[in-house]
């Protein structure tokens, strides 16, 4: 399918929005959106269009103790409610919570990164040196990605990443203009690894968009393009 | 009474780490959201729930917040409609990718059978036309045929799939999927007339 085509991007992006995608081609179009700020200027509009609905319809105001839960969800101690914090604890929700979220706050993420100046210009013969720090949606740093002195990228963890163990991250190259995603290999939740990557590739991280990481099924994306939610993002920065 | 520009300021302030102004913030969009969760969950309990999470996740997000890119209802509302959108495909879980579903496009979630019942608000989707910065959707609204609203409205307050929404309406999947294209088709063209 073509999703360049606008108007088709923009009826994916009303689909998306309205919520009537399956599974499958919901988090399929996440990935695309991910790596393409005009399909997320197009959610944001019909999402600032359709979620106009919930002006029309009528209020009703929820019962007190929800106030009190939520504030004893957020400060405990404050609040003199000590109860266990749900979200911090269960690891297996985190990725569903943001792969809600992809629209509302991964995405502010993805642009601030992709809006950074521009990396310069690469040499045409040596693989350029360089490091990226791919970060979560809070700025937390999780994978440092360099070239290996041996050929290949060198990955390590920064710190253990949450994964259910039917699921894998996979590194994304995110090439120049907004084309579709090229995979780089799975990157390991703790530790290090070294992915093999032919030469040319290493070269178009540095003159590309940057790198990201999307959560797949165990044994990476069955498709060849991201089918689950970026979780991480990175941008390559010259070693001085 | 819950002007725009007001909940923007709160929402930024909560984002500043301030709890009297989420608190405030809380008392003046929770009629509306709690509402909006419900159309969605149709279960009072789950819906408590949902909306908890869901002020969780604003409170902790509300500095990423950006009044350019969205009005602070819009904002906070794609929270809890995500937040309840996943504790519906949870219920009702979907086929993961290599599943077997690779050649679908869409409709991998099997309609529910009990779909239409205990459903606090029975009865065709109809809203008020509203006065404020609203009107114009209310009134874009009216000019789709039945169908096109009823598909739209189905889909997005019972975050109903399209399969979900013909098996609600006893009609065509087909059909189900042209009266959503071509409402959102028409919504968008009336509201940038």
């Amino acid at each position: 399918m073509n999703y360049r085509d606008p108007k088709l991007g923009t009826r994916l992006a009303a689909e998306y929005a309205l919520g009537t995608m399956g599974g499958l081609a919901r988090r399929r179009f996440e990935g695309l959106m991910a790596a393409d700020p005009w399909l997320r200027r197009e959610v944001r509009a019909w999402q600032d269009d359709l979620y106009g609905i919930v002006e029309l319809i009528p209020e009703r105001t929820p019962p007190e103790r929800l106030w009190t839960h939520i504030e004893t969800r957020l400060w405990p101690v404050a609040t003199g409610r000590v109860v266990p914090l749900a979200p911090k604890a269960r690891p297996s929700r985190l990725w569903q919570v943001w792969s809600g979220l992809a629209t509302a706050a991964a995405l502010l993420l993805a642009v601030a990164v992709w809006r950074a100046p521009a990396p310069p210009s690469p040499q045409p013969l040596a693989v350029p040196d360089y490091v990226a720090v791919v970060s979560d949606r809070d700025g937390r740093p999780a994978w440092l990605v360099r070239p290996a002195p041996g050929g290949g990228l060198a990955v390590s963890a920064l710190a253990p990443q949450a994964l259910a163990s039917d699921r894998a991250f996979e590194l994304w190259l995110l090439p120049p203009g907004g084309a579709p995603p090229k995979s780089l290999g799975l990157l390991p939740a703790d530790g290090g690894a070294r992915l093999g990557v032919a030469p040319e590739r290493l070269r178009e991280i540095v003159e590309g968009d940057g790198l990201a990481v999307s959560l797949e099924p165990a044994g990476g994306s069955p498709t060849g393009a991201p089918t689950g939610p970026v979780l991480y993002l990175g941008k390559p920065l010259p070693r001085v | 009474m819950s002007a725009p520009a007001e909940l923007t300021d709160l929402l930024l302030a909560s984002g500043r780490g301030d709890r009297p102004a989420f608190e405030r913030l809380y008392r003046l969009s929770s009629p509306r959201l709690y509402s909006l969760a419900r159309w969605l969950l149709k279960r009072d309990a789950l819906a408590e729930e949902i909306m908890q999470e869901a002020y969780v996740q604003i409170w902790r997000d509300a500095a990423r917040f950006d009044p350019a890119r969205a009005s602070a209802m819009t904002w906070m509302a794609v929270i809890v409609r995500h937040c309840a959108l996943d504790e519906l495909r949870r219920k009702r879980p979907e086929l993961e990718p290599g599943g077997g579903s690779a050649g679908s496009d869409e409709d991998d979630a099997m309609p529910e059978p009990g779909v239409a019942e205990a459903d606090p608000d029975a009865g065709p989707l109809e809203l008020a036309l509203a006065d404020g910065d609203r009107r114009q959707l209310g009134i874009c609204l009216e000019t789709l045929s039945e169908m096109q609203r009823q598909s739209i409205l189905l889909a997005f307050l019972r975050g109903l799939t399209h399969s979900e929404v013909a098996s609600a309406l006893a009609a065509p999947l087909g059909s189900v999927k042209s009266w959503v294209r071509r409402g959102l088709e028409q919504l968008k063209r009336c509201l940038t007339s």
